[in-house]
């Protein structure tokens, strides 16, 4: 399990560092704002592992204030966003273990889809929702496994508080984001030429998506 | 019949709720130092003044909810495979449908701005009052457009399902 856990740590510190250059490098306050919470939620997840390799290591007040800070920095750029965790105790150990392993693997998954959902959809708002649904639920997963794994229920009350933060916040900052693209008009792109199967898409895309430039 | 309860009264009880399980147990000092935060917070940052009464269903509660988790899991899915896809970002449709719901009351909106949040491909751009309606702009990743008007109609209705909402 151990090695599955440091083998995340190290995909995550990947998806932060790649994360990271885009908050540098997006093509719009929105993109940076977008990976600026990926970065927040990667560190949250982090953390989380941190907490299943070394049960001692307190770090459930850290992640919360980095779940309040998520909102807040959002809030900053643009209107908002933030982060959270799950529950139950120890005894049945062998089962938590199988459970903490599949929730770090399937985490660590969403975590690069999600930062390379970052940098490869094609308009700010796939990219909102690229940063705000699978990073989500990784963010769930590494929460719920610590969680699982916390010996003191005051601890693993925190980190569900956590969790549930998460599934809370991670919607609204990417509605705030959502709105503030829209407001200063920025465009949807459609689906590839390449791609004439959706030309209807398409159609209907240019009818909803007018007054756009006029909001 | 069960009993309608103050919207106000809901938010003060999930808001003591969630301030206990920041401190992580219950304690009398943890309760009254609760209510006093709140109370605090809401002299400081007062909302607007709502009259509405909400009478909860259980077991539109517990779809609601089952909806959600299992909303959340597609949808990540969903993201990911478009992002990882070799052409996936290149055909992913990217479009805007306006949804004018029943009423504009605002726990009903909040709700549903809320999971079409985690709905697959799917985001509120932007609410307006039209009227008596609130009107929902919902963003949609990788959908057609029909498809995400029916699945943000289904979701009012399970709303109000477990809702019931009166001013």
């Amino acid at each position: 399990m151990t090695l599955v856990l440091q083998a995340s740590l190290v995909v995550l510190l990947g998806c932060a560092a790649l994360a990271g250059l885009r908050v540098v490098t997006g093509r719009t306050l929105v993109d940076r704002a977008v990976a600026f919470d990926l970065v927040l939620a990667l560190a949250i997840n982090g953390l989380a592992i941190g907490v299943l390799l070394r049960p001692t290591w307190r770090a459930e007040d850290v992640i919360l204030v980095a779940t309040l800070l998520g909102v807040v920095g959002t809030l900053a750029v643009a209107p908002v966003r933030g982060t959270e965790r799950l529950m139950i105790a120890s005894v049945w150990t062998s089962v938590v273990d199988g459970l903490v392993i599949v929730a770090a693997v399937i985490g660590a998954m969403f975590a690069v889809s999600a930062t390379l959902g970052v940098f490869r959809l094609r308009d700010a708002y796939g990219r909102m929702h690229a940063a705000s649904k699978p990073a989500t639920l990784s963010a769930v997963c590494f929460l719920g496994a610590a969680a699982l794994r916390a010996d003191d229920p005051a601890v693993s009350t925190k980190l569900i508080v956590a969790l549930v933060l998460q599934l809370v916040v991670g919607p609204i900052g990417a509605h705030l984001l959502g709105i503030a693209a829209r407001q200063s008009g920025v465009e949807l792109v459609s689906p590839d030429q390449a791609a004439p199967s959706d030309a209807a898409t398409r159609a209907s895309n240019a009818s909803t998506s007018r007054g756009d430039s006029t909001r | 019949m069960r009993e309608w309860i103050s919207a106000q009264w809901l938010r003060n009880t999930v808001l003591l709720a969630f301030w206990l399980g920041l401190w992580g147990q219950i304690s009398v000092a943890n309760v009254v130092s609760g209510v006093a935060a709140i109370a605090t917070v809401r002299f400081i940052a007062p909302t607007e003044p709502t009259t509405s009464r909400i009478r909860i269903h259980p077991i539109g509660v517990i779809a609601l909810a089952g909806r959600m988790v299992w909303d959340l899991v597609t949808s990540s899915l969903n993201v990911a495979m478009l992002s990882l896809v070799p052409n996936g970002p290149r055909r992913a449709s990217s479009l805007v449908v306006e949804h004018e719901m029943a009423d504009a009351d605002p726990f009903v909106v909040t709700t549903m701005t809320q999971m079409i949040g985690v709905t697959p491909g799917t985001l509120v751009t932007g609410i307006e009052r039209r009227g008596e309606h609130a009107v929902l702009e919902v963003h949609g990743l990788g959908i057609e457009q029909g498809a995400l008007r029916a699945q943000v109609t289904s979701l009012e209705a399970r709303v109000r399902r477990a809702f019931e909402v009166t001013s």
